[in-house]
């Protein structure tokens, strides 16, 4: 915590070297995210560097009530989803009731996926669906609180969550099934 | 697929991402690195006019300081006596009469000591810059915000169109957010963690701050409705602790990024301190004659003493040393205002002739004879009486390499410029400015291999002279209060240091290489 607070103080101080170990410290897990909420590697760069200038930007905001990597996160996802808002990603909006297909859970097991396949199924659904998969099923957001940050209907959330499930138990179930066989 | 299968759904994609770690390509480092130095490069949009006003005050206080420095010269030139050169020594050879130039009290010279004129500044760069748009600062202001509003039809769209996304209004963006956000928190009681956890954004409510000055009402669907219902959605939860990535983190609502903003910075003075020394070659610059009265000494020295007293000017430097304390302000990036308080001990080495002086029965050396004609607290000798008498003149000239050195109190007054800016670890600044030079003592051997201090009143020396000074400085930041500097500094005096009238004069001149540490305030 001390070494972390020496760390904002620096960046605060606009201190180079300690800007520099700030992005190395966290740059391997905020690109892994950026990834997830981009359609390839160079948006999930171009992300990533808007979010760090903007976290150098605003280190002056954080007041050590939370980890500094949750907070840096928050800002990825913020700046992830600024960008997709620009593509105009969220004008789909399917009814929840079209994507209602249960599948067992056992057939969509996700571990012996490699993070790579994962990964790349997860950039291939819908740019709506990958966000609110994203937001809800691994940040753990609430539907209400994704209609809000991404300024789409509770329903449409639930419905672009739904299809993404969807899709990705299809996925996993063929891989599974491919790898089986 | 039951909730609870659900659930297992979401955990295990949740395990699968949550250790992703993938290192991304050094040129994002680069780009960032660029963007951040272009940031930097923005000069704070400061009205000219407000620059003006703080350098106004820059100009003033330079001027005070020269005025005092010429003041105090002015005053102690007046105080000169011209000095007589037929006097007789009090011996049993010589009847002589002295005349003692009326003593005169040392000339006060009032010189502004250390930073404090400088310091006095008001700081008027701060109150009258543009605010930032960096929103916020406090905590209040880390108040919560919305993103989308939805319109009583129940229809979603995006909160702030493009239109919205562009109006800006800077300088009174802060205020009124502040007030805004002081208003959300004070209608809906959050948790401390809540409202910490928001991540303030740039453009925040800055369709809020484009209405009127007045606050938009409760009611309207599109502003504070939508933030209120977003925090009281928000408060009926209870807020998750932000332990780790794979827990739920409590969602604000946040504004996206307006990459046509302006970030404004406001201009922070530094004031800093520092402590330093600098071995120097310091030359002394004398100069025997020269003058009216040391031509007169000359030629009168001459009848008595034949291989003696040429006008001689040959100096050589020697190793000397300054203490320097000084203390500085950053007026802009580029720009700093210095000065301080150094002691220079100046050594050089005076080429001299000794010659055995009948009148004072000892060996004299020229610059010892005419530093005593030309100190108005010594007898003198009545060169035009005993010149005549050429038998009463016996020398034998010999050349005398004599140790000169001098103690000056140094006030330098200086402008820094930054070379390469300061805003990496390694910087370098030129100065240039002046150095009010208050003599304390001087010393130098004697024919007698003895040593003669000449300092107090009367004596041949302003007390203050002045110095051009020229330089060159390092400085390595070590943190962010600390920094070492190393510098290369050059004096050369402006004009003798010398009162007018006597037999010889000096114009001293430094050559250094300092090292010294600075702390910033």
């Amino acid at each position: 915590m001390k070494d972390e607070r020496t760390l904002v103080e620096g960046c605060r101080n606009k201190d180079r070297i300690s800007q520099r170990t700030l992005y190395e410290r966290f740059a391997g897990r905020m690109f892994a995210v950026c990834q997830r909420y981009t359609r390839n590697r160079f948006d999930a760069e171009d992300v990533l560097q808007d979010a760090f200038v903007k976290v150098f930007s605003q280190i002056h905001t954080f007041r050590y009530d939370c980890p500094l990597e949750a907070w840096i996160k928050r800002i990825m996802i913020n700046t992830a989803i600024s960008h997709l808002r620009k593509e105009k990603a969220y004008l789909d909006q399917a009814d929840v009731e079209d994507y209602a297909e249960v599948v067992s859970e056992a057939e969509t097991t996700v571990s012996g996926i490699e993070y790579q396949h994962l990964l790349s199924m997860v950039r291939e659904l819908p740019p709506g669906c990958q966000s609110v998969f994203n937001l809800y099923a691994i940040e753990g957001y609430q539907h209400n609180e994704i209609s809000e940050l991404l300024g789409i209907s509770e329903g449409t959330s639930k419905s672009q969550y739904a299809r993404a499930k969807q899709l990705l138990q299809a996925k996993i179930l063929e891989t599974n099934n491919t790898n089986s066989t | 697929m039951t909730s609870s299968e659900e659930h297992n759904f979401e955990n295990n994609w949740r395990k699968a991402f949550d250790n992703a770690d993938e290192a991304p390509p050094l040129s994002v480092w680069e780009r960032i690195e660029a963007r951040l130095d272009e940031e930097e490069d923005r000069v704070a949009i400061i009205p000219l006019w407000q620059q003006w006003q703080t350098l106004k005050w820059v100009a003033a206080a330079g001027v005070t300081i020269l005025l005092i420095s010429l003041g105090g010269w002015w005053f102690s030139n007046q105080n000169d006596v011209k000095t007589h050169l037929a006097t007789k020594v009090s011996n049993e050879k010589l009847s002589s009469k002295i005349k003692v130039r009326e003593r005169t009290s040392t000339p006060k010279i009032e010189v502004p000591v250390e930073t404090s004129e400088i310091q006095s500044f008001p700081n008027q760069g701060h109150n009258e810059s543009v605010a930032s748009v960096k929103l916020p600062q406090s905590a209040d202001v880390d108040a919560t915000r919305s993103v989308s509003a939805k319109n009583k039809s129940g229809s979603s769209k995006p909160r702030l169109t493009k239109s919205d996304e562009h109006k800006t209004d800077f300088p009174a963006l802060s205020k009124e957010e502040i007030w805004i956000a002081e208003k959300q928190k004070n209608k809906i009681e959050l948790p401390a963690t809540s409202l910490s956890a928001v991540v303030a954004e740039e453009t925040a409510i800055s369709s809020l701050s484009n209405s009127n000055s007045t606050l938009p009402a409760v009611s309207d669907p599109i502003t504070l409705s939508t933030p209120v219902l977003a925090l009281s959605s928000l408060a009926s939860k209870e807020m998750r602790e932000l332990i780790g990535l794979s827990k739920r983190q409590p969602w604000v609502a946040y504004q996206p990024i307006q990459s046509e903003q302006k970030v404004q910075k406001t201009a922070t003075k530094e004031y800093w301190a520092s402590v330093g020394v600098m071995p120097a070659s310091y030359n002394a610059g004398v100069v025997i004659g020269g003058s009216k009265s040391g031509l007169a000494y000359n030629t009168a020295n001459q009848n008595f003493s034949t291989n003696t007293a040429q006008a001689s000017s040959t100096n050589r430097p020697s190793f000397s040393y300054a203490l320097q304390w000084q203390g500085g302000v950053q007026l802009a990036q580029r720009w700093s205002l210095e000065t301080g308080l150094n002691y220079l001990q100046g050594n050089s080495v005076f080429e001299g002739t000794n010659g055995f002086n009948v009148f004072s029965n000892s060996y004299v050396n020229n610059l010892e004879a005419a530093v005593n004609v030309s100190d108005n607290s010594k007898q003198r000798y009545d060169f035009a009486a005993i010149g005549a008498d050429k038998s009463q003149v016996q020398s034998l000239a010999t050349s005398q390499n004599i140790n000169n050195s001098y103690q000056f109190l140094q006030i330098p007054v200086q402008a820094g410029y930054a070379v390469v800016k300061p805003k990496r670890k390694l910087s370098l600044w030129l100065l240039a400015g002046f150095i009010n030079n208050i003599f304390l003592r001087n010393s130098f051997q004697s024919g007698q291999e003895s040593t003669v201090t000449v300092s107090g009143a009367g004596n041949p020396y302003r007390t203050l002279s002045f110095s051009a000074g020229a330089g060159m400085r390092v400085q390595y930041k070590m943190n962010k209060r600390w920094t070492t500097l190393l510098s290369g500094n050059f004096q050369q005096a402006l004009g003798s240091a010398t009162r007018s009238g006597t037999a010889f004069e000096a114009h001293p001149q430094l050559l250094g290489v300092g090292a010294g540490l600075r702390y910033g305030f």
